[in-house]
């Protein structure tokens, strides 16, 4: 009986010792990526990047970009690796010492690794690389803090309107050049049973920055929604209020799909190709998903009019991403040398074919045959404002982390009135005021 | 030492060894529960207390995130949304689930047929049953068209409209778990006393009679126990709200856990978020003090 509790005991102690000792190997895979000594020693960089592209992206940032840097340096290897989530991801595994060593994450998400010492300040490379010659200073103003560089942007955003050319033609309508044009246009398709504007977020509530981004920048205009963003204008301000109420009118109005909140992104999409919406407010990432559809009808991109009459109309613009460098990487050498790769003519050219557009000088679209008509209309419609300098803010790239959040998370509140334009606006001058404490306003 | 010493104490030895052999048998249990959650729910306290945005450094803010609370009406629309939920829950889903178990109970062939056939739901993950639910009360092929093309004005557009919302989000819920409370149900027919309703029977009791007056009362602490876990349940809803609302439309399906979620995970207010799940913590401490007070006045829990 003693030996079988002994035994027993012993038993116990096994297990337990070996649950304590099981535990993550921890450590920062940036710590695996060889030690800093000469450049004949393989190094292993890794990168982690969304799955939000498309396949043909993400197979052309592989084989093209990745393959090809490979290629043009042995020794080098970069581990490439598609996450859900990879700014959730890298939030944790930044704040627990490890992280990729290349990271891809938002502008905003950028400013606040920044801000943590979560990132390694390129500056030293731009000489090298020539990089103050390369990007549009409007670019690397958004991945710049107190000063320094701290990373490079990526992919350039835009939101417009595509519009159901053949239907337009049909009945007579013609591209709104102003605000009251746009609601005239809206009640027309309304009075034939036609939704105005497709819209669908119940998968992806924060789309709401796509009206926000749009309505804002058009009834503020952009330098005064510029001195917004920079508090010189209160966003409770009597302008803010009337913008407020403009974006709240077009749902309210009927000119956004009502039932918004009950159908999804792809829906939405579907609304447009099958033509029971005359239009679609989005980006230039639906330009891909709407040619693959095939709709039977012509289709086209139109910049949205201004709101108002005292301003002209922006394309609002942002940057899908950005690309820095894990002040915890073993090799920061290495890995800038490989985001200049990134933004080589042969990458550029390449992203241009597959409807990504870089805010480098050497993004040349002229330089690109047998580009898709659309994409290639886009291309120069964002091309264009960047060159006169009529670009909007968009939320997921300009605006501060508090005030954004709250004004897509409550969007809709305001929609079903719910809450009032004033609390709404007042809550936003709060949610604005923490973030001047935090630090968390781009200055620009 | 006499014998009847000397017998004292071995047996005292031989007890405090059973003792310590059973501490150790429960030893990896309770170690488990001291990291997996002791650990967090020391941690989630700290972190109440400070202004952690989840990537800088914390800074000690004391009861500034509870007092913040006290003003937040999206914390207390949520708390309404998980009270309307908690309604929801103990209401219809139950009544449902005790009234199949009856009559499940009864039925003599193909009685395991049908227990099968009402405990898929229960097999399918919660992401799928969302997923299809969303398709089936799509506004455009789902049920709300067939119910335009069948002649209805204005069908309820359920997951689009802010009034039918959240009863249609808890009912996808209730639909995958109401079958549990069947299953606890139809435990409670098999053991009931077969006699007692059979002098019912005898003394002139109608059936209906017969299931409130006598077969009622003879599962209530099976009843107890379904509402408890509902209660429990209602709480803790969380998968259904994300995966197919997202608290939308407006705030009108937001939940404490979703609310909680979002501010932890997208807003950057993890330290904030800390504060409500204690909150969470004393309103389901403060229900079992509930439940404990009613067993010791003699309630069968």
């Amino acid at each position: 009986m003693k030996k079988k509790r002994s035994i027993l005991c012993l038993l116990l102690a096994a297990i337990i010792l070996s649950t304590t000792a099981c535990g993550s190997s921890g450590g920062s895979s940036a710590s695996s990526a060889g030690n800093r000594s000469s450049a004949a020693e393989p190094v292993e960089l890794t990168l982690s990047m969304g799955t939000g592209n498309s396949q043909e992206y993400n197979d052309f940032f592989k084989n093209g970009i990745v393959k090809t840097f490979e290629d043009a340096h042995p020794g080098i290897t970069i581990n490439l690796t598609l996450t859900n989530d990879p700014t959730g991801l890298a939030k944790q595994q930044l704040a627990a010492g490890g992280g990729p060593d290349l990271i891809c994450v938002e502008p905003t998400t950028l400013q606040l690794f920044a801000s943590a010492g979560y990132l390694v300040p390129l500056d030293s490379y731009v000489g090298k690389y020539e990089w103050d010659k390369k990007f549009a200073k409007w670019a690397t103003d958004t991945v710049t803090r107190d000063g320094k560089l701290m990373g490079l942007p990526g992919a350039i955003d835009a939101l417009f309107v595509y519009y159901n050319k053949t239907m337009f033609e049909q009945n007579g309508w013609k591209v709104p050049t102003n605000y009251e044009e746009l609601t005239a246009l809206c009640e027309a398709m309304k009075s034939k049973d036609i939704i105005p504007f497709a819209f669908g977020n119940s998968d992806f509530k924060q789309a709401n920055e796509w009206w926000l981004s749009m309505g804002y920048n058009e009834a503020m205009g952009q330098e005064d929604f510029r001195k917004v963003l920079q508090g010189e204008i209160p966003w409770n301000g009597p302008q803010m209020k009337e913008a407020t109420q403009k974006i709240a009118n077009m749902w309210q109005k009927g000119y956004i799909y009502e039932k918004s909140a009950g159908i999804t992104g792809d829906d939405s999409r579907s609304l447009f190709v099958t033509g029971k919406a005359g239009m679609l407010m989005s980006g230039q990432w639906d330009a891909g998903q709407i040619e693959e559809a095939s709709p039977e009808f012509e289709w086209d991109v139109f910049k949205m009019p201004s709101w108002n009459p005292n301003t002209e109309a922006v394309l609002p613009v942002a940057l899908g991403n950005t690309f820095s460098i894990n002040s915890h990487c073993a090799n920061p050498d290495a890995a800038a040398e490989f985001l200049d790769w990134v933004f080589n003519d042969n990458s550029m050219t390449g992203m241009i074919k597959l409807g990504s557009l870089y805010p480098t000088t050497n993004s040349k679209l002229d330089s690109v045959a047998g580009l898709d008509p659309h994409d290639m209309t886009i291309a120069k419609m964002i091309q264009s404002s960047m060159t006169n300098g009529k670009i909007g803010y968009c939320a997921w790239t300009y605006w501060p982390a508090n005030a954004d959040t709250y004004a897509w998370n409550n969007l809709e509140a305001l929609y079903l009135k719910q809450i009032s334009v004033d609390e709404y606006v007042n809550n936003l001058q709060n949610s604005y005021k923490m973030d001047v404490e935090k630090g968390n306003v781009l200055k620009f | 030492m006499n014998t009847n010493q000397k017998a004292l104490t071995t047996g005292a030895k031989a007890t405090r060894r059973k003792e310590w052999l059973a501490w150790c048998m429960i030893l990896p249990a309770v170690l488990l529960n001291v990291f997996v959650m002791g650990g967090p729910i020391v941690g989630t306290f700290a972190i109440s207390l400070t202004d952690w945005d989840g990537i800088r450094d914390a800074a000690f803010v004391g009861t500034q995130n509870f007092t913040r609370l006290l003003s937040d009406s999206n914390f207390f629309s949520a708390a309404l949304n998980n009270l309307k939920w908690t309604l929801f829950a103990v209401t219809l889903p139950v009544i449902f689930a005790l009234l199949i178990a009856r009559i499940i109970s009864r039925i003599r062939r193909g009685q395991m047929l049908y227990r099968t056939l009402f405990f898929l739901p229960y097999i399918v993950t919660s992401v799928v049953a969302a997923k299809v639910w969303s398709l089936i009360f799509n506004p455009f092929y789902g049920i709300t068209n067939i119910l335009e093309k069948m002649g209805f004005e204005n069908p309820p557009a359920f997951l689009a409209d802010s009034r039918y919302a959240l009863f249609s989000v808890a009912f996808v819920s209730s639909w995958q778990s109401w079958v549990l409370l069947m299953v606890l149900f139809l435990t409670a027919f098999y053991q009931l006393d077969k006699s007692l309703e059979e002098a019912a029977i005898l003394d002139g009791a109608s059936p209906l009679q017969n299931f409130v007056h006598v077969t009622l009362p003879q599962i209530r602490p099976t009843f107890t126990m379904v509402l408890i876990l509902t209660i429990i349940w209602s709480f803790t809803a969380f998968d259904y709200v994300y995966l197919m609302t997202n608290g939308g439309p407006g705030n009108s399906t937001d939940l404490i856990s979703t609310y909680m979620y979002r501010l932890a995970m997208q807003n950057q207010q993890p330290g904030y978020a800390s504060a409500i799940s204690l909150v969470m913590v004393l309103f389901s401490a403060g229900f079992m003090v509930v439940i404990s007070l009613l067993r010791k006045r003699g309630w069968e829990i």
